[in-house]
């Protein structure tokens, strides 16, 4: 191969790598945060769906001017909108015990919780009527999702630590009575009714769902 | 004669001297095409004749009165145009062929048994459906469908001498079989298509597919071994039983409920012929979904660093993955504690709104923010649900919780996220009053939108006697209480769950979305955002048995639906998948 080609490809080289690192560039400039000349999002063909009634516009037009106050009076410092990002872990505190005026910023709830939130994973399988949190379990009370009539308690696992959860257990009335509901709370053991007024215990350390 | 589609003869005779033992459907060669033709594939479809899906039942001979049945129908969707008549309509329809005296349907070769020589005439009886059913018939295109039309007893019969004169002789016909006990019920009578799959309700109850599903398992009825498509595999289920009654052949064979195979449920199949099932081709047009959240694993303690990070991590996981649309964020039941509003969530520990605004959202926000590229943008949807505190101080402070996460938005330069409310809004969970209220707190302070991700649990799923009339659904709860959540109100748009595989969700949605047509005016009908389904949480915890639709299933069960009726239609252009983030 003479000097002449080898120079030559050597050209060929220098074009690709300067066309690469063109492209390189445009692609950096290109991606991460918009700049502010950007129209808000909520101004633009996402939020101004093709579905939308003329009707409708009104309330996306007003969405549309909200964006653009919220624009021109944001903050010089984002985080002026709070970030309390706390050096050091914050205690758990009980619900029952907790101050909002504290520094702490928020709690954990325990004892019968009203609210018909269904486990994690659950929503389709159970209706709940009421709940109770311990230390290590959340126990529900309420129906089989697809038959009322069958009352149930559901136990899953509470870890405050790693947030995970798990069923440990379901277990059912013997006669189906209705949805459960627990009424209140000894220790560890649960008194609980069902819709046609059929008391039970369910004891949370024995895993045992017995009529009263 | 006009529009034939198909035709089937009944053939009585005497086994025992002479009988059908070969029928040539196609008995002319048209020379220019080099194709076998009859009259019923006369006409030129793009210079072609069409096939023909034959049958016949001719049972093996036998001395004595025997009856059989034959026909054909030709292959592939009903026109005017490729469905022959004789003579030529005024205005003909298709000029491809001339036909004006009549047209041979198929030759039919006779065997004359031994011994007939100088007997009293043989006879071949075009019967019509007494005493042997089905009779003959002719199938004919309705301009939408199929007709049916049976031919008398005054038909034309054939009689033959062996060396002898040929006289007509009065037919013996065999004897009756039993009637069937099924098929054929309430068939004739018209009932409403509520699938859209082009046999009414009524036929499909008769049948015994599914009135609500134009796609799976037992749902469309010309897929008959549920394969998606209409094929020959279907075809030769009614072939090889032509003729019989239902039953003992099942009810699934008999497409045009009658009572027995015939031509025209062949005709039901060879109209759709190498079609998938109604709405399959929608699932190669569902929209990418994306990737929407049980927010459950914020800490205990909320530790702002460690949930913003958890939380970054999920934004740029969304932007990595190239989702644009809308994402839910669902961080549980809101609740007010010493004052202070936030979020009880999965496992008992309480988020107040400024830990969810200031740690949660904006590491999810500063995740997608920098991670996503231009043009990909995203609804963030901070979603509650109606399980806990349901009332209009709780949708106040959720639209200023709103409101403030937008504030960052903007301050971030982040112009392809825009933050907005979500409600999973389920009759279930509360009160329809508590849930309107919750709309009232929630546009007092508005300045976004909130879309409802709930359900319409115990809303009616097929069409009530008077359209437009408010129907129940879960007790407290009316049609007219989910469509004002999800619509009505000025700052609503639905997302709806479709979770069930029966499409029983899509269903629900779409008569919400009837009765918004009669009742909600100026906003109409429902302008479905997007579909959410749970596929991923059902994988990752698994779920009752028939709610785990993927996303492009749920999208194409609502997509049909709405599509189904023109009260109802409107383009859904998102999807989103739910799972859990622990």
């Amino acid at each position: 191969m003479n000097s002449q080609v080898l120079r030559g490809i050597t050209v060929a080289l220098a074009l690709v790598v300067l066309v690469a690192g063109g492209l390189f560039t445009m692609y950096i400039t290109e991606a991460g945060p918009f700049n502010d000349s950007n129209e808000p999002l909520a101004c633009r063909n996402l939020s101004r769906s093709e579905n939308v009634p003329t009707a409708k516009d009104d309330v996306l037009r007003r969405e549309c001017e909200a964006a653009k106050a919220a624009r021109q009076n944001r903050p010089e410092n984002p985080d002026a909108l709070g970030t309390p990002t706390p050096a050091t872990p914050q205690p758990l505190v009980a619900c029952d015990d907790w101050d909002p005026t504290s520094g702490v910023t928020g709690c954990v709830f325990y004892g019968v919780l009203e609210g018909r939130q269904p486990p994690p994973g659950y929503e389709r399988t159970y209706r709940v009527s009421n709940q109770w949190a311990g230390d290590t379990v959340l126990v529900y009370a309420g129906s089989l999702y697809d038959d009322e009539s069958q009352g149930v308690v559901v136990v899953m696992t509470r870890d405050l630590v790693s947030s995970t959860s798990s069923r440990l257990g379901e277990f059912r009335t013997e006669a189906k009575e209705g949805a459960l509901r627990i009424v209140s709370a000894e220790g560890n053991v649960l008194n609980l009714i069902t819709a046609t007024g059929t008391e039970y215990t369910f004891d949370v350390s024995a895993m045992a769902l017995t009529p009263s | 004669m006009e529009d034939l589609i198909g035709w089937q003869a009944r053939l009585n005779y005497d086994g025992g001297r002479m009988r059908p033992s070969t029928v040539n459907f196609t008995p002319f060669v048209d020379n220019t095409t080099g194709q076998n033709v009859s009259f019923l594939n006369l006409p030129l479809e793009a210079r072609a004749h069409r096939g023909l899906i034959t049958a016949t039942n001719i049972p093996p001979h036998l001395a004595g009165p025997q009856t059989a049945l034959l026909g054909s129908v030709y292959n592939g969707s009903q026109s005017f145009a490729v469905s022959p008549d004789t003579p030529a309509k005024s205005l003909p329809d298709d000029t491809s062929y001339n036909a004006p005296f009549g047209g041979v349907l198929a030759a039919i070769n006779l065997q004359v048994q031994a011994g007939q020589a100088i007997q009293p005439s043989l006879y071949i009886d075009l019967d019509d459906g007494d005493p042997n059913a089905p009779g003959s018939a002719i199938n004919v295109f309705t301009g939408s469908g199929i007709m049916t039309l049976t031919l008398t007893e005054s038909l034309g019969d054939g009689f033959h001498g062996e060396g002898v004169p040929c006289v007509p002789v009065v037919p013996v016909p065999p004897p009756a079989p039993p009637p069937p006990t099924g098929g054929g019920a309430g068939a004739s009578s018209p009932s409403a298509d509520s699938d859209g799959d082009g046999f009414s309700d009524t036929a499909e109850n008769t049948i015994g597919t599914y009135p609500l599903q134009p796609c799976g398992a037992d749902a469309w009825p010309s897929d008959i071994n549920n394969s998606v498509y209409a094929d020959t595999a279907d075809i030769a289920f009614l072939t090889s039983n032509f003729g019989l009654a239902v039953p003992p052949t099942p009810a699934r064979h008999d497409l045009a409920p009658s009572g027995y195979i015939d031509t025209a449920d062949i005709a039901r199949i060879t109209s759709v012929f190498g079609q998938g099932c109604p709405s399959s081709e929608l699932l190669t047009q569902a929209p990418g979904a994306t990737t929407s959240r049980y927010v459950s694993d914020l800490t205990f303690n909320n530790d702002c660093n460690a949930d913003y990070l958890t939380m970054f991590s999920y934004g740029r996981d969304q932007a990595l993955r190239a989702q644009q649309g809308i994402v839910i964020l669902d961080f549980a039941g809101q609740i007010n504690v010493d004052g202070v509003w936030g979020v009880r969530d999965w496992k008992g520990a309480f988020h107040p709104n400024t830990h969810i605004a200031n740690c949660a959202a904006k590491g999810f926000i500063d995740g997608f923010g920098t991670w996503s590229f231009p043009g990909q943008e995203l609804h963030l949807g901070i979603g509650t649900n109606n399980s806990l505190s349901v009332d209009a101080a709780a949708g106040q402070s959720w639209a200023t919780l709103i409101n403030d996460v937008n504030l960052y938005i903007d301050s971030t330069g982040f112009g392809n996220l825009l933050a907005t409310g979500a409600n999973d809004f389920e009759p279930g969970y509360s009160s329809s009053a508590a849930a309107r209220a919750w709309t009232i707190g929630y546009d007092a302070s508005a300045n976004y939108r909130y879309y409802d991700y709930g359900s319409a649990d115990g809303c009616p799923y097929t069409e009530t006697s008077t359209p437009g009339e408010d129907q129940p659904c879960w007790p407290g709860w009316y049609q007219s209480d989910v469509e004002w959540v999800s619509w009505g109100d000025d700052w609503a748009f639905p997302l709806p769950e479709i979770y069930l595989t029966d499409w029983i969700n899509a269903w629900q949605w779409q008569k919400i979305s009837v009765y918004a047509y009669y009742n909600d005016a100026p906003y109409d009908e429902l302008e479905f955002t997007a579909t959410l389904t749970q596929y991923e949480a059902c994988q990752q915890q698994g779920c009752a048995p028939g709610v785990d639709n993927t996303a492009a299933e749920g999208w194409r069960q609502l997509q049909w639906a709405v599509n189904t009726d023109a009260r109802t239609d409107v383009i859904i252009s998102k999807a989103s998948d739910i799972l859990w983030d622990s």
